[in-house]
């Protein structure tokens, strides 16, 4: 079983859930009140009841799994609560709404609900794809370990640092020509910058990749000594493992916050969906 | 040339400068980022050979080599006697010269700054992690939770609190919409659970019209402002099961789901009674109603057996609601004879105008804004084929309706003013009125009575000559109402008066129009179908067959409840819950209700 997908696999709370979302659906066809099937009915109050429950609930649930650095096990059991009695609240709550949307707080509320768990279900799927991928990025960089404990992004980024060091070295033996190219890979190497950048993960712009060509290019028109060939050889080299280092950290800046933008939108408006849901129950009986 | 460089070099982020002293030899000491320069400055920014130290005369002087010269201050010069106190920087380093000393023609002083570790690892600056980059998570939660809960709750419930309540206790006598209700503010709106129905728009805005209190369901009172008249479904006197006094009205009327009105449309609801009448009402007559497809009672018609005449000459119908059975119909006794069948024989009636085919709408017209067909009426529908034309010795004249006591005074005065004249004979050979129905009018040609000649008669003439008058006259009625005019369409009988005077009555008639009063029947929706459809008309040779469909002639259509089963079968698609002739629901109301309309109608002329 893997560790990251072990959420899933929770065979207790899939059935609860199961379990919930027919009770719902059953509860809802059967039920044929006067005016028509919406919240003010018996099983709307009902399924209206179990859907603020499980609001209040899971987020109780969500802040502890993360406060809480207990045993591994047990906060799977709790993420797996989560994930799905929030999936089975789509149920409870669409039912609860009766289909009936309007330009409302009431529809607002909803709104914020399907947002939350949607965001909820963005970030399911990326914690069940990305740590692989973001693993495997990483580890196919590695060429060799210098410390037995660094993480494999810290050896990259040892890496890297050793790459510029050797070609500002070798600047010492190189003419003025190779200065701009390499300059501009040591000093315009970016890797991340805005939400955007992080989030693209794009190498089409990398100074170093087009340092690499420039310097290629370079190589083939010049004529040069055999002490500055040797070390064009090397920084040809050096440049063309930086420029496939920062692509993966690039990615791996990606990866990460791919794992992680679903959070800006699922903790914030969970706040508010709990804020939103209390007004909705106040206003609802305010006026009766 | 000697020159003492000497190197001090700052630590990043310490104060300590160390010191080391080397000396170089030489015609030309060359400076650059080149190993095999002289002075060798491990710097890119700095250039191969970047410049060279020579002794030109006058001292020590740098002199560039490459283009991008020496910086002085903030001027590029390519060339600097460094003898003046000059500082010159290339890249991060900075040299100045002082006078000579052991053994060294110069001494060239380098300050080393620190490497500038952000410019040179520009990476490490860039944001890689999202948290870098977004605002935080529990600021954006509070952004956007004071936002919603800001405009959605405290700003209108702030409103609602601090403004006048409406009044319970009001009656809308007048117009449509209540006029005490507060302006409702303007994110109020967003509290309304959907949309209110068509049939409530004017006070669609005004919450408190209807909630007046507080978390308070919604009281009858409310209902009762504008619906003070609304009447019972049952005679709660002889059903007291049925009451619904203490029912809200909210309970079966939903209002915030859109649609027409908050009516419950579903049969379900009047099922929960009606499907088994007797267990809430044991002497209710009837019968046993779950759904229109599948267990409504036949229809129960309305069927006129009988007209009583008034004194004044108004018409009552003795109506009977007999359950209609197609196959075994009532008997209908509107006193009239009308075969429709001969009306509406393929090939058309003669007429005076000729053959013509009609057609039902000829005289069946749809009352306008009105469900039912328009009454039939005679000098409307009938008249103009039945033209109650009397014509005798040159005089036409059109015969009124409905007024046997005239048509006889208008025959008898005809031939008692021509038995005066002396033109009796001439009068009575002209009188077959039986004509007049079936030729075409023709229009009399003034002067061309040629044939009447006056003469004076005696007293004794005069009187045998009305006795004669008298004699054609009774021969005319009886041909009039017997069987030419009145008789076509109507039963007729004679009677002799007080006096001992043949006196001619039609019996009255009367047709129903409304065959089914407990249902609200609307003829515009079935339009699209031939009237024959249900109505079978063209077979009919008597005035006393029942035209009306049974009820399975419309299940035929209206299979079931449901939107999916064929046309509506709601119950209330043909009957009201809220009977008109039943008592209000709410007496006082009602009562308080009348009261002040009749006192407003009252004070109505004193304000004009």
């Amino acid at each position: 079983m893997n560790l990251q997908r072990g959420f899933l696999d929770n065979r207790s709370w899939f059935l609860i859930a199961v379990l919930i979302s027919i009770l719902a659906l059953v509860a809802y066809v059967v039920h044929s009140p006067i005016g028509g099937r919406d919240g003010s009915t018996a099983v709307g109050y009902g399924l209206g009841g179990v859907s603020a429950f499980l609001v209040l609930y899971l987020s109780i649930l969500g802040i502890r799994k993360r406060r809480f650095r207990s045993s591994t096990g047990l906060r799977r059991n709790a993420v797996s609560a989560h994930v799905y009695l929030g999936l089975a609240l789509i149920f409870t709550a669409t039912l609860h709404t009766g289909f009936e949307f309007s330009w409302s707080m009431h529809t607002l509320g909803y709104v914020l609900l399907l947002l939350v768990i949607g965001s909820g279900i963005f970030g399911i799927s990326m914690y069940a794809s990305l740590p692989d991928t973001i693993s495997r990025n990483l580890s196919e960089q590695i060429v060799e370990k210098k410390r037995f404990d660094a993480s494999n992004l810290e050896q990259l980024e040892t890496d890297m640092e050793d790459i510029d060091q050797r070609l500002e070295r070798a600047m010492g033996f190189l003419p003025d020509v190779f200065r701009p190219p390499v300059q501009a890979s040591l000093e315009k190497t970016k890797i991340g910058g805005g939400l955007f950048s992080i989030l693209s993960g794009s190498s089409k712009r990398c100074a170093t990749s087009k340092a690499l060509v420039e310097v290629r290019d370079l190589i083939d028109r010049g004529h040069f000594s055999d002490e500055e060939r040797r070390r064009l050889v090397d920084v040809n080299m050096d440049l063309a493992r930086k420029r496939e280092i920062a692509a993966a950290l690039r990615r791996d800046g990606r990866y990460r916050a791919l794992l992680q933008i679903w959070l800006w939108f699922h903790v914030p408006l969970t706040s508010a969906l709990i804020l939103a849901l209390i007004a909705h129950v106040i206003v609802v009986f305010f006026y009766w | 040339m000697k020159v003492l460089l000497v190197t001090l070099r700052k630590r990043a982020g310490s104060e300590d400068v160390s010191r080391r002293e080397t000396m170089l030899e030489g015609d030309q000491i060359r400076i650059g980022r080149g190993v095999a320069m002289e002075i060798n400055l491990p710097d890119i920014d700095v250039d191969f050979h970047h410049a060279s130290l020579q002794n030109l005369g006058a001292g020590l002087s740098m002199v560039a080599v490459s283009d991008s010269g020496l910086r002085v201050g903030k001027r590029s010069q390519p060339q600097v006697q460094m003898g003046g106190g000059e500082e010159v920087q290339i890249g991060r380093y900075k040299f100045r010269s002082e006078a000579g000393r052991d053994g060294a023609d110069f001494v060239l002083i380098m300050e080393e700054a620190p490497e500038e570790a952000k410019k040179r690892r520009s990476r490490a600056g860039s944001k890689r992690r999202l948290a870098e980059v977004l605002p935080s998570r529990r600021m954006l939660g509070w952004v956007i939770s004071l936002a919603v809960v800001g405009l959605f709750f405290a700003w209108p419930m702030s409103d609602v609190l601090t403004r006048e309540a409406a009044n319970d206790d009001i009656f809308v006598v007048d117009g449509m919409a209540r006029t005490d209700v507060p302006e409702p503010t303007v994110m109020e709106i967003a509290w309304s659970s959907g949309p209110i129905s068509e049939s409530h728009a004017m006070i669609q805005d005004d919450c408190a019209a209807c909630h007046l209190r507080p978390f308070e369901m919604t009281t009858n009172n409310a209902c009762l402002a504008c619906h003070a008249t609304s009447t019972n479904h049952a005679d709660i006197e002889k059903h007291p099961a049925v009451s619904l006094e203490n029912t809200r009205c909210a309970s079966c009327h939903k209002e915030h789901n859109g649609g027409l009105a908050p009516v419950d449309t579903a049969s379900t609801a009047c099922a929960t009674c009606h499907s088994d009448i007797k267990s809430v009402s044991a002497e209710s007559q009837l019968g046993n109603i779950s759904g229109f497809a599948t267990d409504h009672t036949p229809f129960k018609l309305a069927v006129i057996v009988g007209v009583d005449q008034g004194a004044d000459g108004s018409l009552t119908p003795q109506v009977e609601r007999v359950p209609f059975d197609p196959k075994n119909p009532p008997l209908e006794g509107s006193g009239l004879k009308f075969p429709h069948a001969k009306h509406l024989q393929e090939g058309g009636m003669k007429t005076a105008d000729g053959q013509v085919q009609l057609q039902c709408a000829d005289c069946h017209v749809q009352e306008p804004g009105g469900k039912l067909m328009r009454p039939i009426k005679f000098d409307r529908d009938c008249s103009g084929c039945h033209e109650m034309l009397f014509n005798a010795g040159g005089l036409e004249r059109l015969l009124p309706h409905a007024q046997e006591d005239e048509v006889a005074r208008i025959v008898n005065d005809h031939f008692i003013a021509a038995a005066l004249d002396g033109t009796l004979d001439a009068s009575v050979q002209a009188a077959p009125v039986a004509a007049a129905v079936k030729t075409k009018r023709k229009r009399r040609i003034a002067g061309q009575n040629t044939n009447r000649t006056r003469q004076s008669l005696s007293s004794d003439q005069r009187g045998q000559a009305i006795k004669a008058a008298q004699n054609f006259a009774v021969q005319q009625m009886d041909v009039i109402f017997g069987s030419r005019l009145c008789g076509t369409c109507h039963e007729v009988r004679k009677n002799k008066d007080a006096e001992g005077v043949d006196r001619w009555r039609v019996e009255p008639a009367l047709l129903q129009r409304h065959w089914m009063p407990r249902a609200k029947f609307d003829h515009d929706p079935h339009r699209v179908m031939d009237c024959t459809n249900c109505h079978n008309a063209p077979v009919s040779k008597a005035s006393s067959d029942v035209l009306m469909p049974g009820i399975e002639t419309c299940q035929s259509c209206h299979q079931g409840e449901g939107e999916l089963d064929g046309a509506r079968s709601e119950c209330v698609d043909c009957h009201e819950y809220h009977i008109p002739t039943r008592t209000p629901m709410s007496p006082e109301h009602a009562e308080i209700f009348e009261a002040r309309a009749s006192a407003r109608q009252r004070s109505k002329p004193a304000q004009q």
